[in-house]
């Protein structure tokens, strides 16, 4: 992990109308490192991660990816950055009137003037990558079932090979076994393509095996950034009553 | 970006590729590995000391060339490679056999021939079968009066009726300028001014009032009804009302209908109101003929049977826009695009309907001798 910054958020305030989901928050993100958001639900996770992708404008305070902002920047520089980056949205938001592999082409063929022939090996490259099952590349999304969507989703979130990959609660709605074999996968792919993942989680598997960092959203900033185990140790009462609970016990004992 | 090239050399055995091997150079590097002049067979070096960047898509790209080159008898060896891209060409290695299968082939033309009048015919079956049990449930409400949903009616007259008000009468009072006109362009050659009254009263009230707000409806409401319900399919929505013992179609669906039957009606009272308003007014201005004439002669000349000619086909109108637009919204399956291809059905199916349904009125009021 280097010291390199990925992501730089200073003093961002975000909301809805009247009210304010951030205030004054602030968070680094370092290059190569996986950085795990957690918190209540309703703290704000998404709202921030949508905030970094330039999904909302901010009210206040500013983003910066690779030390570039979002904010009066011409055209061609946010499509710069933003071919930087790969999403995994949390119910996968594949194209539903596409195949998968149609899905996994789509950004090559909009984004770049690559042969089709090109485009489809490649594809087929990152689709064995994400290990989505190669005999049903196609089929449509409605037609997958809820590992292989997030595994269709890899595929595509890293197809433009991101610097960043962003996951929205990528083992949600999955079993354990699947959970654990995505969490591997990740693990893997991150070392391999050298990686900077900002993954929002509820999983306790996934902050102890893929999080080298973990920053824990309340009271509209981050309350604490910092390795698993010194997470809990923390005194801030909204941490510990979020780790306080008999599922989060389990590790504890293990750490 | 001049700055960032691919350089690629070659020495005797050795080729010296270097620089940015992305996406962004992948023209330059596949042209430039096409060109290269490779002396005779034998062991080969591929010096990657000068690489500055690499992706997935250079990483590939040379690992197909390495692959060629094997192919050709050559011994290539990869020499120098930084530690960081080794990772990548570890995993393309573990990936790269994969075969593409080609796309299913879709049937010939004559299959689909087939094929589209079977589901069309199919379509008409299930169609039936929902007009039926919307039938059923419709007598599950008569017999029971206390379930009929009053506020989900009240609610839909006010959408689909109500807010539809202000665009039903523009239009009419539109299409009433330019019929007055189209027909008061022809009479005034035989000054026959006055009759424009008759013609414009015969015609706007027996067609083209109940046509043209049924049409305006089934753009409006009937695309609506198909979106809302196929959204609510993808959703899960209607699965959840299932899972709970209740009907969507007396929840949804009915209501929709009786609230168009009592909607579609009273706007083509209004629309036919606003095109004679229209006629009137270009009456007066292009033929001289002033209002109380137009009144008068309205009065005397066009009867209360035509007005009710035209209005008695409009309940029929709103059950085929309501219902077809409730029909397509329950045959959404699974994807955005199947949302937008059944809207469109619902539009063009309920419009031909409409037409339809309007040609055997004509019929039947001329076997009546209406």
């Amino acid at each position: 992990m280097s010291t390199e910054i990925a992501i730089q958020i200073d003093d961002l305030t975000t909301g809805y109308g009247e009210k304010t989901v951030h205030e004054h928050l602030n968070l680094s993100v370092y290059r190569g490192e996986v950085l795990a958001l957690v918190g209540g639900s309703g703290c704000g996770k998404t709202t921030l991660l949508r905030a970094i992708l330039n999904l909302i404008k901010p009210m206040a305070g500013s983003i910066q990816v690779f030390g570039e902002s979002f904010s009066h920047q011409p055209l061609e520089n946010e499509l710069s950055i933003l071919k930087r980056w790969g999403v995994l949205f949390q119910t996968g938001a594949l194209f539903s009137g596409l195949t998968v592999l149609d899905n996994t082409c789509f950004p090559l063929r909009e984004l770049t003037d690559l042969p089709e022939s090109l485009i489809q090996e490649i594809a087929m490259l990152k689709i064995s990558m994400a290990e989505f099952p190669l005999d049903s590349v196609y089929k449509y999304p409605s037609e997958l079932s809820g590992g292989m969507l997030k595994r269709a989703a890899l595929a595509r979130a890293i197809v433009m090979d991101p610097k960043i990959l962003f996951l929205d609660e990528p083992t949600a709605g999955l079993d354990p076994n699947a959970a654990s074999k995505l969490d591997d996968l990740i693990n893997r792919l991150q070392k391999s393509l050298h990686l900077t993942i900002l993954v929002v989680t509820h999983d306790l598997d996934t902050l102890w095996r893929v999080a080298d960092r973990v920053a824990f959203l309340g009271d509209k900033r981050v309350l604490a950034v910092d390795s698993m185990q010194a997470l809990l140790r923390h005194s801030a009462p909204l941490i510990v009553e979020y780790f306080s609970n008999s599922r989060a016990d389990a590790y504890r004992e293990l750490a | 970006m001049k700055d960032q090239d691919v350089t690629i050399e070659l020495s005797q055995r050795q080729i010296f590729l270097g620089g940015y091997l992305t996406w962004l150079q992948s023209d330059q590097l596949a042209r430039d590995l096409a060109a290269l002049s490779l002396p005779g067979a034998g062991a080969l070096s591929l010096n990657l000391a000068g690489v500055m960047d690499m992706d997935t898509i250079g990483a590939w790209q040379v690992q197909q060339f390495i692959q060629r080159c094997r192919k050709q008898g050559y011994d290539v060896q990869l020499e120098s490679l930084a530690e960081s891209f080794e990772a990548l060409f570890h995993l393309i290695h573990d990936h790269e056999k994969f075969s593409l299968e080609a796309a299913p082939k879709s049937d010939p033309w004559l299959t689909r021939v087939g094929k589209g009048c079977f589901s069309g015919m199919a379509q008409s079956r299930d169609y039936f079968a929902f007009v039926g049990q919307l039938w059923y449930e419709l007598c599950h409400w008569i017999k029971r009066p206390r379930l009929i949903r009053w506020p989900a009616i009240a609610y839909a007259i006010e959408l689909d009726g109500y807010s539809a008000i202000p665009i039903v009468a523009l239009l009419s009072f539109l299409i009433g300028v330019v019929l007055a006109y189209q027909i008061g362009v022809q009479l005034r050659n035989y000054g026959a001014n006055i009759y424009v009254v008759d013609l414009l009263g015969i015609s706007v009230l027996r067609e083209f009032a109940p046509l043209l707000t049924a049409i305006i409806l089934a753009g409006r409401t009937g695309s609506a009804h198909t979106a809302q319900i196929g959204t609510m399919k993808l959703n899960e929505e209607l699965d959840a009302l299932h899972t709970f013992g209740l009907s969507p179609n007396s929840l949804i669906v009915l209501p929709k209908i009786l609230a168009l039957a009592v909607a579609l009606p009273l706007l083509t009272i209004l629309s036919e109101v606003f095109s004679i308003f229209g006629g009137m007014i270009m009456s007066n201005g292009m033929l001289g003929i002033t209002f109380t004439e137009f009144l008068k002669r309205f009065g005397a000349n066009v009867t209360f049977t035509t007005y009710l000619v035209g209005l008695i086909k409009t309940p029929v109108f709103a059950v085929l826009i309501a219902s077809i637009g409730c029909f397509q919204g329950y045959r959404v399956t699974n994807s955005a695009e199947s949302v937008g291809r059944h809207t469109t059905m619902s539009v063009v199916q309920g419009i031909f309907m409409i037409i339809v349904a309007d040609a055997a009125f004509s019929i039947l009021y001329t076997l009546l001798d209406i």
